[in-house]
């Protein structure tokens, strides 16, 4: 039976999920710098150990609003597209930005290991978002998991036109 | 798929790419050189490569393919076949094919190669001679002798030797070695490579390698000892697998293909040079040999830009470290030699990686051979094109980012610039036309010209084109110069073909060249002469990572600008002030208007608000065109390594990267292009503006002066200002009168006196009088008399910085160097005064009420503040001087003055709002104030009038100044009548004076 | 070794055996002859005498070979035993030397 782990995190009240296997690791250093005239989903630029992070307001991103930086908020740093093309998980480069991305998000949760067939098929809204942006859900103890797509999160608005 | 066969089929997919690479200019060249035995071997090994290896991943077509090629070059080898251009073009279409099939290996079993294959065999069959297999230089395998084998349950090996290493220098020959192997088992078939040696200079050195097929009962390591040969040469195969062709590459074991190095700078890919050159192109092709495989290693892109990254991180950090230790070194014995240490071996790191980015621009050159050939034959034209400097490296950056912009450069000279063969030789011109591309490094740039002996640019057709499509208005191109109408090709939308060809595309491409090549920092620049030719320079900056930047400051964020945009950096306020014209921003510098962006404004930070006209002024140069950015805080100056953006960021174009500053922050890095394009800065429209402010004249700003240029003898040049000139006659020297010691002339019914330089001046006197003279008849002196000249120069308008101490003299204002030659400035009052003593005597008796008076004088032209000093000086007035409207403001406020006198157009204040302002305050509201002009013009006087000027001067008349200070200064306030309006053109037909 | 102009032909009768021991005196006079490259147009190698070939001298065949090939003339091998015949067919050589 698969078996599949989720990074979980909070955006208000509820709770969503990225697969472990895409995640390079959690930040909280919040010193983001603004980038005017950028999309309004770019929170900003962040130092990561010499190498640039482009931190994408979730809240935005999904449509439910901009997060407030707070004590607990983080950063989900995703890996690189190249980072996954090494390793040995098929077709997981899709879900992934060609540059260093990170999620910011208002307060992290546990990991949770869910079973493949556990993960529902996503309803037309979860949460307050769109279904587009839904893998799946899944019903944890407590409460919903909603289990994010995450190239759909990740896609950048189309061709660039000067 | 196995992971470590991924790898290797992507280790296959690269070297094939090298060879193909290597493959196509070895075409090219093959047609001229066809009987290079060297350049003929190459290509056959480079298929003979790709074949091989194909046949290992099951790669079907590509094998065929390649196999087909292969037997076409083995013929060719053997001088069975002549290489034509048929040949070569079928072998041209072969490689391309086998690139598409390489660039998508997995779908190509699938893809369709009839065509090319059609095309090669086409040129095999129907020659005689050698029968399919023998003439094969690979192995061909009877397949009965496989299938008996298989049934046995034999095993099938494929096993390389080595001439010398292995039988040679073990001892044996050849004919006991295979009688040996003959006894093990079965040949199924065997060659030996003999491409290695080049003739009898080298033939007993090389070590020739054997392959051959066996099948046979022994197992492997029963056959590794019977053969007495490392276990890597025999590899084991299946029955399939030995059906397939080709020589195998033994998972172990390291291809001994010539491996192409990564970085090849000394191999000329180029195989076209004129006939003109000495040595034949050939000669210079060595062969890249088995021997430089050995000198490289191949190295994936991905890290040595990582490595590129953390190189310039270690120079920042190393930097850093010499800033914050200079103080505890010199505490610390030994630090200082240590420091020196990290500081050399940092920059030596830093070099070193950055020579490993480098490549040969001739990695992108080589390609535009191929493209001009093609297009010759499409166009119907003769075109040779050039190499030069292909040996020059450039960034890897740099170069992929030059490979498009030339792209299209080369391809418009083709279909534009180079004529068909029949204009050319009704134009006297070699029918075949040649386009020359040469790259070079110049002073810390990179420089590649591209440069055609075609019909050149017609800036006349040009300027017509643009207005045509709207580009441009009428009345503006009428002004141009050529030069400035071939930069009309930069338009967007411009395309100077008659008809579109599709081959160099829609004119889309001149204005998206220059601009990319602009957001690299670098320019490009336009030359042609019409029915010669064309050259097109463009210049890049060596390399893109660490570049020097200027840090400015916004609120609590920093921005780096770099430092090849920026010309300079002016500081807002006091004489440079920001103005509006025609609703715009802009700055004056040097007589030019500078359009300006606020960064803040821009930004749409929250940081506005703050006042303007007190910061910076980046003068930013974008091209041809200058703005300059305002900003707030100016910081350091200091080399960044810069980071690409990433894909959300990509679209704001006022960013070209971002960087990561000492102290961990992350500070975007501006594009000037980028902030030029986003603010939609009307350069046009303002350069119109300031050419428009230039020619005013009188309200210039610059030291322009309108002078009248005459000689009295030989080359002694003399000016004065035309202002001061009401006629100039032409008279006969035997009209002169003489009475006494003084010359008359009749002149409009009186007579007038005449004076000549020499009796007064201490300048050279003419030898003779010749027959005709002019005489110059001043204005503004009360006595009148003529000047009599030997020639009148010219009437022009010059700067002039006037020098007043090195000719003195009477008569004499001061020296100047106008239109080149070292000019006297006659000063008429004192020449006069020195003529007519006792009419000017008269003046001076009359000492002016002004001794003792304190007089305050604003003006900003040096020229004509030196002549109002002179006569200040002359009054005996205790003055100072200001050289603008605000400098003369601030002096108000620390003296006391009795009377300003003022210029009117002057930056920053001008003379009327220094009256204004004057006449608003408690303190100075009154103020007498006199308003100079070089010329009065009545709109002037109005305005003077209203802003409250008491009177209004005339800047050269003495007498009038005297006369208006002194009843001023005597008690009397308003205005006299006004001045009597000169006029610029009122006399000066110098088309009849003009002369020698 | 033995060697003769006739004619255009350059032939040459090398000694047995042709092999490490003798080869590289045999090679400097080759090279020396090569060098006057007008004086002859084929070149024939009579391996009549020859029963003991070895590696280097299978490279001096070459050599010579690719030498012609460079100069463009034709150069062809006779006299060929049996047994240095096979060794020719497995190094895939009889048509470069123009063996039947």
């Amino acid at each position: 039976m698969a078996n599949r782990q989720f990074i979980t995190f909070y955006l208000g009240d509820d709770l969503f999920g990225l697969d472990i296997l895409l995640v390079r690791e959690i930040n909280r250093n919040m010193d983001i710098t603004k980038v005017d005239r950028a999309p309004d989903c770019v929170r900003g630029l962040m130092n990561l150990r010499g190498q640039i992070v482009t931190v994408l307001d979730l809240g935005v991103r999904l449509n439910i609003g901009a997060r407030p930086i707070g004590r607990e908020s983080s950063c989900v740093v995703l890996k690189t597209k190249a980072e996954l093309g090494r390793s040995s998980h098929a077709g997981l480069d899709a879900h992934s930005a060609e540059d260093l991305t990170g999620l910011l998000v208002d307060r992290i949760g546990d990991v949770v290991s869910v079973e493949e067939d556990h993960i529902e098929p996503p309803p037309a809204h979860a949460g307050g978002i769109k279904g587009l942006f839904i893998e799946g859900v899944v019903k944890l103890q407590q409460q919903l998991l909603i289990a994010l797509d995450v190239r759909e999160v990740l896609r950048t608005q189309g061709e660039s036109t000067p | 798929m196995p992971q470590m066969e991924s790898e290797l089929l992507l280790s296959f997919v690269q070297e094939s790419r090298e060879h193909l690479d290597q493959l196509e200019p070895d075409l090219l060249s093959l047609e001229s050189n066809k009987s290079d035995a060297e350049l003929v071997n190459r290509i056959f090994r480079a298929v003979h490569s790709i074949k091989g290896a194909s046949g290992f991943f099951g790669l079907r077509k590509i094998l065929q393919l390649s196999h087909t090629m292969e037997n076409l070059m083995s013929r060719v080898r053997e001088n069975l076949l002549v290489p034509d251009k048929i040949m070569v073009d079928a072998l041209l279409a072969g490689a391309d094919k086998l690139r598409a099939l390489i660039d998508d290996v997995h779908r190509s079993n699938e893809m369709n190669i009839e065509a090319e294959s059609n095309r090669l065999q086409a040129l095999l069959t129907g020659k005689a001679g050698v029968s399919a297999t023998s003439s094969a230089k690979g192995l061909s395998i009877d397949p009965s002798l496989i299938e008996h084998a298989r049934k046995k349950g034999h095993f099938f090996y494929k096993v390389h030797l080595f001439t010398h290493k292995d039988i040679k220098d073990k001892g044996k020959t050849p004919l006991d070695y295979f009688k040996k192997i003959e006894s093990l088992g079965q040949f199924l078939d065997s060659y030996t490579d003999i491409t290695e040696i080049d003739g009898m200079a080298d033939a007993l050195a090389k070590d020739l390698m054997c392959v051959f097929l066996i099948s046979t009962v022994l197992e492997k390591d029963l056959m590794v000892i019977a053969l007495d040969i490392p276990e890597e040469q025999i590899a084991q195969l299946t029955p399939e697998q030995i059906a397939n062709v080709g020589p195998l590459v033994p998972p172990a074991e390291k291809p001994r293909a010539a491996v192409l190095p990564v970085a090849a700078p000394e191999q000329p890919t180029t195989p076209e040079f004129a006939g003109a050159e000495p040595e034949p192109a050939a000669a210079l092709q060595k062969s890249t040999g088995r021997s430089r495989a050995n000198d490289t290693i191949r190295v994936s892109v991905a890290l040595l830009d990582d490595l590129m990254n953390i190189a310039g991180e270690m120079v920042l950090g190393r930097n850093q470290l010499l800033r914050t230790s200079e103080s505890i070194a010199r505490n610390v014995p030994g630090m200082h030699g240590l420091l020196q240490n990290i500081s050399l071996v940092t920059s030596d790191l830093q070099e070193k990686v950055m020579r490993t980015r480098l490549q040969p621009v001739g990695a992108i050159l080589g390609k535009f051979t191929r493209i001009i050939r093609d297009m010759s034959h499409q166009l119907g034209k003769k075109i040779d094109l050039k190499l030069l400097g292909e040996e020059v490296e450039f960034d890897k950056s740099v170069l992929e980012m030059l490979s498009d912009p030339l792209t299209h450069l080369i391809r418009n000279c083709a279909d534009h610039g180079i004529e068909p063969p029949a204009e050319r030789e009704k134009a006297g011109k070699p029918l075949t036309g040649t386009i020359r591309l040469t790259a070079r490094h110049v002073g810390g740039q990179v420089q590649i010209e591209v440069t055609d002996d075609g019909r050149g640019l017609n800036p006349a057709q040009l300027k017509s084109k643009a207005v045509e499509k709207g580009l441009a208005k009428a009345q503006d191109t009428a002004q141009m110069t050529d030069r400035q109408a071939f930069n009309l090709i930069f338009l967007p939308g411009f395309s100077t073909a008659e008809k579109i060809t599709d081959v160099s595309g829609r004119g889309v491409g001149m204005d998206v060249v220059r601009t990319n090549i602009e957001k690299l920092g670098g320019s490009i620049e336009l030359d042609s002469q019409l029915g010669r030719g064309t050259r097109i320079c463009l210049r890049l900056p060596l390399t893109l990572a660490i570049i020097p930047t200027m840090i400015v400051g916004l609120g609590e964020r920093r921005f780096a600008m770099p430092q090849v945009n920026i010309e300079e950096i002016v500081r807002l306020g006091g004489k440079n002030r920001i103005e509006a014209v025609r609703g715009a921003s802009v700055l004056r510098l040097r007589g030019k208007l500078l359009p300006l962006v606020a960064l803040d404004e821009l930004l749409g930070s929250q940081e506005t608000g703050a006042d303007h006209g007190r910061g910076f002024a980046l003068v930013l140069k974008v091209g041809e065109n200058r703005f300059g950015l305002i900003v707030q805080t100016l910081l350091d100056s200091e080399e960044i390594v810069v980071k690409p953006l990433s894909s959300y960021i990509k679209n704001c174009r006022c960013y070209s990267g971002a960087t990561i500053m000492g102290d961990g922050k992350v500070a975007m890095i501006l594009d000037a292009v980028g902030i030029a394009g986003l603010a939609d800065l009307q350069f046009a429209e303002l350069e119109k503006e300031s050419a428009a402010l230039a020619l005013k004249g009188q309200a210039d700003l610059s030291e322009t002066q309108s002078l009248l240029v005459f000689r009295n003898a030989g080359d002694e040049t003399f000016a004065i200002n035309l202002v001061m000139v009401a006629r100039i006659e032409k008279v006969r020297t035997r009209d002169i009168e003489r009475i006494g010691q003084k010359e008359m002339l009749k002149y409009r019914d009186s007579s007038l006196r005449l004076i000549r330089l020499h009796d007064y001046m201490p300048v050279s006197r003419p030898d003779a009088d010749p027959e005709f003279l002019y005489v110059i008849v001043p204005r503004l002196v009360k006595h009148p008399m003529g000047i009599v000249v030997t020639q009148v120069v010219d009437a022009i308008q010059s700067t002039i910085s006037l020098d007043e101490t090195n000719l003195m003299g009477v008569g004499i204002l001061g020296s100047a160097v106008v239109a080149g030659k070292l000019t006297i400035f006659v000063d008429i009052y004192s020449l006069f005064e020195a003529a007519d003593p006792e009419n000017y005597r008269e003046e001076k008796a009359a000492q002016p009420n002004l001794a003792g008076k304190r007089i305050l004088l604003a003006e900003d032209t040096a020229f004509f503040r030196a002549i109002m000093t002179q006569y200040l000086k002359e009054f005996n007035c205790v003055f100072d001087v200001a050289a603008d409207g605000l400098e003369a403001w601030e002096a108000l406020q620390r003296h006391r003055y009795d009377l300003l006198l003022t210029d009117i157009e002057m930056p920053g204040l001008n003379g009327f709002e220094l009256t204004q302002k004057i006449r608003a305050s408690e303190t100075l509201r009154h103020l007498p104030v006199v308003a100079l002009t070089a010329l009065a013009a009545d709109r002037y006087v109005q305005q003077g009038r209203e802003a409250g000027v008491d009177s209004y001067e005339i800047k050269l008349d003495k007498e009038r100044l005297k006369a208006t200070l002194e009843r001023i200064l005597g008690g009397v306030r308003g205005l006299p009548p006004p001045a009597s309006t000169a006029n610029a053109n009122h006399l000066v037909n110098l088309e009849e004076v003009r002369g020698g | 070794m033995k060697y003769e102009f006739a004619g255009t032909d350059l032939l040459i009768v090398p000694d047995n055996p042709l092999a490490a021991a003798t080869i590289n005196p045999l090679h400097k006079e080759l090279t020396r002859l090569f060098a006057d490259a007008g004086r002859f147009q084929n070149v024939v190698v009579d391996l009549s005498g020859v029963s003991i070939l070895d590696s280097l001298g299978v490279n001096l065949l070459v050599g010579l070979y690719k030498e012609c090939r460079k100069l463009n003339k034709p150069f062809r091998v006779t006299g060929c035993s049996p047994s240095i015949r096979r060794l020719f067919d497995l190094y895939k050589l009889t048509e470069y030397f123009g063996i039947e």
